[in-house]
């Protein structure tokens, strides 16, 4: 079968500033030379932004409890680099595209800070707020948290959030210190390093301890189900906080496992309420549906703008912000409702004047696997590097239904198979379980859908149910005639797959199979090794 | 001379609120040409980047109950 | 000690997947159901009309073309098995049933049945998967009937007329009950003090009763337990210490064999397709219906690592010191296939808690699929096995 091709599309307007974006990295440095040169108005832009984040990482240190944590939790020294995270995620953006991306990582620095603040309140050794710590109810990192639609006085507190996952995304090394601790306690290396690392810090005695209880999940695979085993061994035997187990069926497509998955949704809650003493209240359910059902239609419209030659919320704008706002926030935020309008207009304003994000557009790659989180600013590379667009990534194609948003007695019902089905659906697991189906033939489907030349396949190499798919992935692409790069990386550890291996995967195919040239040839090659 | 007195205490006070606006804007334009800087040559991340070492140097130091 | 009268007729069994106990039944116009995992109630795969076979891939060689379609990441037993299906060495099944136990299972019975690997132009195959429960509980209870009626007798009454009546269920039950019976009082005979059951004949036995249709086996399981009541052992124990095995899928008697030739005696089976618990019969009662009373006890019992609730998790480190005890178990050896997840955490926290809480000597180990002759491996039981020693000359000094 013929190779599929896409006529390249050039942009006629001029990026403004600086195109060389590799000249601003400091061979064998943590941080780079400066920033980045975008014309005056972004870049007065981009520094007013700079200066809102300085303002809230300001007021968080403001608080003396928050500098004490500092110095208590080895993870929060990553929490020196949250600007440069930012950075990284705007690198050659401008106009529309920059403010998008600020919309979203200032909104989430703020919530992240917001997490933290309420994690050293009530954590024992910190700030031991107790009336507070009984208000807070720990969830999982890649947790769905709809149980906690119904609790508008409760928080949906976790402590795996910022002490590995947000962690990762800010310094590339700093889980590496925690997955080291869960071996030398005996965890096989050949793990996925994100549950091994959230077991190394319970065991490292590098957790917070606080919470009214706990509610844990099986979330994305079979090291989360037993990571969790480790985590509550400690959280339930030696700081007695009860924890629930949560197990979400494996086969979610199935209709025989609904009526299952909806009654632990009603014990898990039964559990929260009967821990907390909190009532679980329909209205603020129905309220947090509705902003729910608000984001979803908002990430349809956008991925329906990315299935035409303009689209605009793609790549690293996409997937961060959509792997926060549906798990984590679950309708619960409402300042999140604000800011998918506001992503709304620019994406609309953006589309009408058919503004593109890079010099060229030469591939349109639909993004599939679970990405290397050491390196998520990748999808900006793609574009940067090679012009390669990164449309929608596996862990942005999540559920596209509303669900019930106004308060019936059948809907109060419902509700139970809806927070089932979200919580079945949730980030990654969606895919990576469910029968092949949803994680094989969706794939090419989408690349239909999208109209895309080219798949760019994250293989996080100890993720047993995306390498179990391997195989079958290269063969259907080789009868499809869709030109399939293979990324490899070990999700939280860079000492396995640098940052560059993770590129030259690329650069190679793009040079020999591909016969192209970058876009930007200083981006080709980095010395970002030791870079956060 | 009331209309001179008049016009004397409007020329200080012009005088004093020009003053007043060009402190305001000197201090406004350091603040910028110093945070623009710091921003631009990203002098917070130099910063941090080298605070890094020591917080590690510590939490090593500090004992901790490590166990499963 | 004497040979066993029909080891090397067991030892033939667990040579072929195929073997020729399965050929015979088949001959005999029965059903061969394959399945790969303990959480799939084996006496529902045997229903009067059909039996059930637990893949293997016995005498593996190259899994090259495993590792192409599931790479290396992935544990070898899942590999070994797609290897031996893509050669055409499952084309006798007539239907396949799996879990989604485990995540690497399951990715292995897709591939099998998106490579059309088995049950080329056989009227009637089927392949179909399960969800199983996390939790031990009524939740967990419900929906494990509803999975068993749904994806094992539907399709099996649909397809191949097989009755799945309740009756025809307490029927299977009673079968597969005579064979737990016979294998655990084999079994039994590790308890004594100088044994007259090596753990390598047994793990052989009790192998070849997962493999084979049960009608055919149970004589010869007969004749052998009859045998072991008469059975002189050696004047002196031959082993240094016993160990009690636990961990996931072993289904190499030579991993056994290279433990037992380093100076142990594996007294005990913890191991997914051991006997314990997987050869604990079923009880029935007639107040409820059979499938929901099979259903609780595997769910009850089931020792799996992806039973993630605090009971289950904490019974399973209880169930291994108390069979170390029941066994006499001088030490214990956590084994993990390579690759496996579940078993990688288990078998941490495992050897921990067992040292640790309840005092035992504890060897935690990975291995291969297919261990061969490990020279790495008998290095660390042999140095378990002396430091077992050092701790009985302690204790004996004290």
């Amino acid at each position: 079968m013929a190779v599929k091709k896409f006529n390249k599309m050039v942009n006629p307007e001029k990026i403004k500033g600086d195109t060389r974006y590799g000249d601003l990295y400091k061979p064998h440095g943590k941080v780079r030379n400066r920033r980045e040169w975008r014309g005056v108005k972004d870049t007065l832009y981009d520094y007013y932004r700079w200066l809102g984040i300085m303002m809230t990482l300001g007021k968080f240190v403001a608080v003396p409890r928050n500098v004490k944590a500092m110095f208590r939790y080895r993870w929060m020294a990553n929490y020196l680099a949250v600007p440069m995270m930012v950075d990284r995620f705007t690198q050659g953006l401008r106009g529309e595209y920059l403010r998008m991306a600020h919309e979203e990582q200032d909104l989430i620095i703020i919530d992240v800070a917001k997490l933290l603040g309420n994690l050293f309140r009530g954590d024992r050794r910190i700030g031991n707020d107790e009336e507070f710590s009984k208000i807070n109810v720990l969830v999982d990192e890649n947790e769905m948290t709809a149980v906690m639609m119904g609790f508008p006085n409760l928080k949906s507190t976790s402590r795996e959030t910022p002490s590995t996952y947000v962690s990762v995304l800010l310094n590339q090394h700093a889980a590496e210190h925690y997955i080291d601790v869960a071996q030398e306690f005996g965890l096989a290396g050949d793990v996925c390093p994100m549950p091994e690392a959230e077991a190394g810090v319970s065991i490292d005695d590098d957790a917070p301890i606080l919470g009214a209880c706990a509610i844990q999940c099986n979330t994305t695979c079979d090291g989360s189900l037993l990571g969790n085993g480790v985590i509550s061994e400690r959280l339930e035997k030696e700081d007695g906080i009860p924890v629930f187990q949560l197990p979400a069926p494996l086969r979610h497509k199935e209709e025989d496992v609904q009526d299952y998955a909806a009654e632990e949704i009603r014990r898990a809650i039964r559990f929260i309420e009967e821990h907390t003493g909190h009532k679980w209240d329909w209205d603020y359910y129905f309220e947090c549906a509705r902003r729910v059902n608000i984001a979803t239609r908002c990430r349809n419209e956008w991925l329906d703008m990315n299935k035409t030659d303009y689209p605009q919320i793609f790549g690293g704008n996409l997937a961060l912000y959509t792997e926060t706002n549906y798990m984590a926030i679950c309708g619960k935020v409402p300042e999140f409702e604000k800011c998918d309008k506001k992503l709304m207009k620019l994406a609309e304003k953006a589309y009408k004047k058919r503004k593109m994000a890079a010099p060229e557009y030469r591939h349109r790659a639909i993004v599939w696997g679970v990405q290397s989180h050491f390196y998520m600013d990748f999808l900006v590379w793609l574009l940067n590097c090679w012009g390669i667009v990164p449309l929608t990534d596996m862990l942005s194609c999540i559920n596209t239904e509303m669900i019930a948003e106004t308060d019936t007695p059948e809907n109060r019902e419902q509700a139970y198979y809806d927070m089932a089905m979200l919580t079945e659906e949730m980030i990654m697991r969606n895919r990576t379980h469910g029968g092949y189906k949803v994680l094989l033939d969706d794939l090419f489907e989408f690349v239909e859908e999208f109209n895309a030349d080219m798949i760019i396949l994250w293989e996080h190499i100890t993720c047993k149910a995306l390498d179990g798919m391997h195989g079958l992935f290269e063969d259907k692409a080789r009868e499809r005639g869709i030109p399939l790069i293979w990324v490899d990386h070990q999700l939280f550890d860079p000492r396995v797959i640098s940052r560059q291996g993770v590129r030259d995967q690329v650069n190679q195919y793009m040079r020999t199979v591909m016969q192209e040239e970058p876009l930007d040839p200083t981006l080709e090659v980095l010395d970002d090794e030791n870079s956060w | 001379m009331k209309e001179r007195i008049k016009k004397k205490r409007k020329r200080r006070m012009r005088r004093k609120a020009f003053r007043l606006l060009l402190n305001l804007f000197l201090i406004v334009s350091g603040l910028f040409v110093v945070t623009f800087t710091v921003y631009f040559f990203n002098l917070d991340m130099k910063l941090t980047s080298m605070i890094e070492p020591f917080l590690l140097k510590h939490y090593d130091r500090i004992e901790r109950n490590q166990h499963l | 000690m004497k040979d066993l009268k029909h080891l090397i007729y067991f030892e033939d069994l667990l040579q072929e997947a195929n073997n020729d106990l399965i050929r015979q039944a088949q001959n005999e116009g029965m059903k061969c159901i394959g399945y790969m995992c303990e959480n799939v109630p084996e006496p529902l795969l045997n229903l009067p009309g059909c039996f059930s076979a637990r893949l293997r891939a016995p005498r593996t060689g190259s899994i090259d073309v495993g590792t192409y379609y599931l790479t290396s990441f992935l544990c070898e037993y899942s590999r070994a098995i797609l290897e031996r299906a893509l050669e055409g060495g499952f084309n006798f099944l007539d239907a396949m049933i799996t879990p989604d136990g485990c995540t690497m299972l399951n990715r292995c019975v897709e591939n099998m049945e998106l490579l059309n690997a088995a049950g080329k132009d056989k009227e009637g195959f089927f392949w179909d998967y399960m969800e199983i429960p996390m939790k031990a509980d009524y939740n967990g209870l419900d929906l494990y009937v509803l999975q068993c009626k749904n994806h094992i007798l539907k399709p099996l009454a649909e397809n191949y007329g097989i009755d799945v009546s309740d009756e025809a269920i307490r029927k299977a039950v009673a079968e597969h009950n005579h064979i737990c019976e016979l294998i655990r009082a084999i079994g039994d005979f590790r308890k004594l003090d100088n044994p007259t059951i090596t753990g390598y004949e047994f793990n052989v036995l009790c192998l070849a009763s997962y493999v084979a249709p049960k009608h055919l086996i149970a004589g010869k399981l007969e004749e052998t337990l009859e045998e072991l009541k008469t059975r002189e052992p050696d004047p002196k124990p031959w082993f240094k210490a016993r160990v009690l095995v636990v961990g996931s899928e072993v289904d190499d008697t030579d991993f056994i064999k290279l433990v037992e030739d380093s100076g142990a005696f594996v007294c005990a089976d913890r191991f997914c397709y051991g006997s314990l618990p997987g050869r604990d019969p079923i009880e029935l009662n007639d107040e409820e219906d059979a499938l929901t009373q099979i259903c609780r006890q595997y769910m009850y019992r089931g020792e799996c690592p992806r039973y993630m609730n605090t009971e289950k998790m904490d019974g399973r480190r209880e169930y291994v010191d108390r069979m170390a005890k029941e066994y006499k178990a001088d030490g214990i050896i956590y084994q993990q296939m390579k690759f496996c997840d579940p078993w990688a955490y288990e078998k941490m926290m495992g050897s921990h808690i067992l040292r640790s809480r309840y005092g035992h000597p504890v060897l935690s180990v990975d291995r291969p699929y297919a261990i061969g002759s490990s020279g790495q491996m008998r290095t660390r039981v042999q140095a378990f096995m002396e430091s077992i020693d050092i701790k009985k000359i302690q204790k004996e000094g004290n």
